[in-house]
This record gives C-alpha cells, structure tokens and sequence, in this order.
C-alpha cells in the first residue's frame, strides 16, 4: 500500500528539500519503490539537488493540466532505479496547483505501485504547502535548533492536525516525526542553540533524526547528489539512520556528542 | 469532492479593548479620556474598541458627548455597551451598535463596598454569571464552583496558532500548549502540562476566575480582562514551581493580578 509523507516546516532554509532528496534515496535504497515531488512550483528545486535538471521535460504542472501523461513527466533517477522523481514547473503559477489534480495525480502513483510518494512542501503556510501534507499519511516536521524555526514547525503541526485530510475525516492522525537538521553538539552543549531534548519537548513528537551541520550539505547540493550519498560524512550517515529508524529499525541516536565532552566526561557523567 | 457552501454564519467571540468610562468629575472627564487613549493608542489601532458606558450612571455628562470625544480621537468604535436602556436614546444618531449588557451582581456588590454610588439592581437571571449569594461574599480570587458544565479537557497539544476557548467553562490542560497558542475560558483554567502560549481565564468577565498551573511559562497571562505580559525568565525567577494567578483588588480598588507558588518548590531545577 502506497504511503504519503510530507516534508515540511513552515520555515524556508531549514533543510527541507535535502531532506527530502536524501530521505527518498535511502527508501530507494533499500528497495522501495518511492516517487518525489516538488510542491515549490515557480521555486523548483528538488531537481537540482537530486541531479536530475536536464532530464525534466514535464513537470507536475504540465501532469495536472493534462498537458502531459505522468509516465512522460517522472524523471528516474540515474543512480537507483527505484526512484522517480516529479519536478515543480519554474514558470507557471502557482495557482495552477489544485487540490483534484494533486490528487488524480497520486492515484495514478497508486495504480503505479509506488511504495511511497514523499511531497517537498514549498515553504510557508499557503496553497503549496497545504496540498503538499493534504493528502499525507505521515510527516516529517523539519527544523533546526532554533527558536523562530522551532514555532514554525509548531504551527506547521497545528496546520497538519487540522488540515490533513486525516484530520478532516477523523481518520488516524498522520504520524508526526522531528527531524532536526543543522545540529552542532558542541554549541547546543554550551547552550548556544536549543539541545535535540529541549526541541523534542517544545514540539513534543518523537525525533526521527538529527542531522549534524556539515559542510558536505552545500558541496552534494552543488554537485547534485543526495547527502546520504555523501559516503562516511557523519551526515550522511545520520540520514542513513533516520530512514532505518522510519522503516521500523532500532538505532541509537548518533552524532549527539560534540568534541567539547571528552570521553571520561560523558564516563562520569560530568 | 464536496462542495463548500461560499456564505454561512457562525457565531464568534472575539478579543476586543474595552474603553471604560466610570462614575466621577465631568470637568476632568475629557481630559482623563483623552489620556486614556493617547497611552494605548498602538493597541486601540490594531484591535477591535468597545466603549464601555455601564459604570457610568451620573446624569451630568450624556453618553452622546462622550462617544463623540472618542471619536474626535481617532478610535474607530465597534460597539457601545450600557447598563440600562435609558442612554439608548442619547445614542439614537450614531450608527453604531448599542448593546445593553447590564453589570453582575458581583461587580454591583463588590462596587458598593467599594463606595461607589449607588446602582440600579440588575437582573437576577444573568445567565453569564454565578449570582448565588455565597459567591458575592468571597474575596476575588477564591475560585466559586464553576458554571455547572464539565470542563473542556486539553489532551493534544496546543500549537502555535492554534486557540482552544472555552465558553461558559473552565479548561483542564493535560497536553503541552506552545508559544503563539491561546487558551481562553469563561471560567478558570487548571494545567497540569507546560504554559507557554497566552492563558486567559475569565474571558467573559468572571473576576473570581483563576489561572493554576504546575509549569506556567506564559508569554500573557489574564484574568477578566486584566493581563500581564511576562520577560524571558521572569517566571523563573518565581521559582518555577506551581504557581496560581489570581485577581485581587489592592487597597485602590485597582484589579490586580496576582502570582503565587502553589505550594513552596524546594527545588528549582525541575526536568
């Protein structure tokens, strides 16, 4: 059965389309059949980021318009045949995203046997974004440790547990998962940003990930490649665990530890 | 899929600033409304103003002077509340909304130990409020029994931008509620997860409403109307233990808000 995740965080820049480059890999990777779409339409992205910009003929537009099939428009990716990837339309309006298009859309995506449909919310709380968790089976609320992109995803939670169709329907609600990007252990453990357990209860949904700040997201981001590909970064790494934890494995959250608390510290609970 | 109707009507309550004009000097009147005005003006340009004509009952000034003071003023008036239907009349030429909304019984008594002059009896059977004779004896602040209904029960947190109100009930909070939410109740509000949004207790007016909470961490805190805003780390500095709000009227007659420990922390460090 084809499951619907939403990437999203109310606040632009927090790591969103990354993660969601990164997370639809991993699933890629360990066989799942998984279909990314970019709901930024006129700020396309995704395809950039996943390597794929000369390959994009259609875009989701030009599917919901009728202008071209779905099969003409998903591009797949070079790297692993599991993934498809749909981009936004850099030209057309964003206006032209309607709540029945979205939906015939990934019906059709049902009836193509994908196992997941991961949707890149555009920023913000408008049209874009709340057809990008309106359909949504499950979410991962993205932020980073920091206060104004902590209320944000707060707010964004509101949103999806009242504008979800799940929530409408008074289905199951989706299930919300935190994922904190741009992490530094060192400054949270100085109390320079907001620790993963001060964010955690702010927004009080289990964390999914934490991914550590490295600079191998802007190099991967301008060679177009996933950071999960980054092989041996520590990020690359924490994606990896966030995408086994989302499929059901037990793994201990890493890369909490900054230099700064040294071995025998951490021993002797220093 | 279902269409939406494009037109319906639903009932609101909506937070508005009340202009209160009391009993006193004529002379000094305009003066002092004036003052009034002047001192809240970013707050009266951005909310809805309400002109609050009920504790006004002395004969020497009409209604009609005052609304057009206010008006000279640069407030643009939603709505006159009056105590009694005689200053309907005095109003008849504004086009604005007269609504008679006569004081409690409470405020009524509690104005009169106050020495404020004497007031008409308003009705008994304002719905709104507890007019039992036990409840007028209380100090302000010793929470009556509630309104009868049950309790509106938080369960899901409360996120930013998200408002729960409770109407004609207190709210018991058993999930978190984050900064930029609201939770309004006519009555009190007991919490027993971490504050953090906008508490309002005693929305519609009830002075005998209270604010208990176990881990208050506020951004506003009101009871009937009366608020106050709080600095990062000012509560904190209460001991962040439980704490209880409650409205007090000092030796003035000033309503007051007051904040005490529920019970002593012997320790502050608390996760």
């Amino acid at each position: 059965m084809t499951r619907v995740v939403v990437v999203t965080s109310g606040k632009g820049g927090v790591g969103k389309t990354t993660t969601s480059a990164s997370f639809a890999s991993g699933l890629a990777m360990r066989g799942k059949k998984t279909a990314v779409i970019d709901f930024d339409i006129g700020l396309r992205n995704l395809d950039l980021i996943l390597g794929c910009e000369r390959r994009v003929v259609y875009d989701f537009i030009n599917v919901i318009q009728g202008d071209a099939k779905l099969s003409q428009a998903l591009v797949r990716d070079k790297r692993n045949d599991n993934l498809s990837i749909l981009a936004a339309s850099q030209t057309k309006d964003k206006d032209a995203l309607k709540e029945d298009g979205v939906k015939a859309v990934f019906d059709e995506l049902r009836d193509m046997g994908f196992d997941y449909i991961v949707c890149d919310s555009p920023a913000g709380i408008e049209t874009g974004a709340l057809l990008a968790l309106r359909f949504a089976d499950e979410a991962l609320v993205v932020t980073n440790p920091e206060v104004s992109a902590v209320r944000d995803a707060d707010r964004m939670l509101g949103i999806i547990d009242s504008k979800s169709l799940r929530a409408e329907q008074g289905l199951e609600p989706v299930k919300e998962h935190l994922v904190i990007t741009r992490y530094v252990p060192k400054r949270a453990n100085k109390g320079e940003m907001l620790g993963h357990a001060d964010v955690q209860e702010l927004l009080n949904i289990p964390i999914l990930g934490v991914i550590p700040e490295s600079e191998v997201v802007l190099e991967c981001s301008n060679q177009g490649t996933p950071v999960i590909l980054a092989n041996g970064s520590p990020a690359a790494r924490a994606y990896d665990d966030m995408v086994a934890r989302f499929l059901g494995e037990d793994r201990p959250l890493n890369f909490l530890n900054g230099e700064s608390a040294p071995f025998w510290k951490r021993l002797f609970g220093g | 899929m279902k269409r939406r109707r494009q037109a319906v009507i639903k009932g609101s309550s909506l937070p508005a600033l009340r202009i209160v004009v009391r009993d006193g000097d004529a002379h000094s009147l305009r003066t002092e409304l004036l003052e009034t005005i002047d001192n809240a003006r970013p707050l009266l340009a951005e909310a809805i103003a309400v002109l609050d004509l009920r504790e006004r009952l002395a004969s020497d000034v009409d209604a009609h002077d005052i609304v057009t003071a206010v008006r000279d003023a640069g407030v643009r008036l939603a709505a006159v509340l009056i105590g009694d239907s005689g200053q309907r009349d005095a109003l008849a030429e504004f086009s604005l909304p007269v609504i008679e909304a006569p004081l409690s019984t409470r405020d009524a008594l509690r104005d009169a130990a106050l020495g404020a002059p004497d007031q008409p009896d308003p009705p008994a059977d304002d719905p709104s409020e507890d007019t039992s004779p036990a409840s007028a004896s209380q100090r302000p602040g010793e929470s009556s029994s509630g309104p009868g209904l049950a309790p509106v029960y938080l369960t899901k947190p409360l996120r930013s931008g998200q408002r729960l109100y409770a109407q004609g009930r207190d709210i018991v909070v058993a999930a978190p509620t984050s900064r930029g939410s609201e939770l309004i109740a006519d009555g009190s509000i007991y919490a027993f997860s971490p504050i953090r949004g906008r508490v309002l207790a005693g929305a519609g007016g009830d002075t005998s409403a209270c604010i208990v909470a176990t881990d208050l961490d506020a951004e506003l805190v009101a009871v009937a109307g009366v608020y106050r805003t709080f600095e990062a780390d000012e509560l904190k500095a209460h001991g962040g233990g439980p704490v209880s709000v409650t409205l007090w009227l000092d030796a003035d007659g000033n309503e007051r808000l007051t904040l005490a420990a529920l019970a002593p922390s012997s320790s502050t460090q608390r996760r």
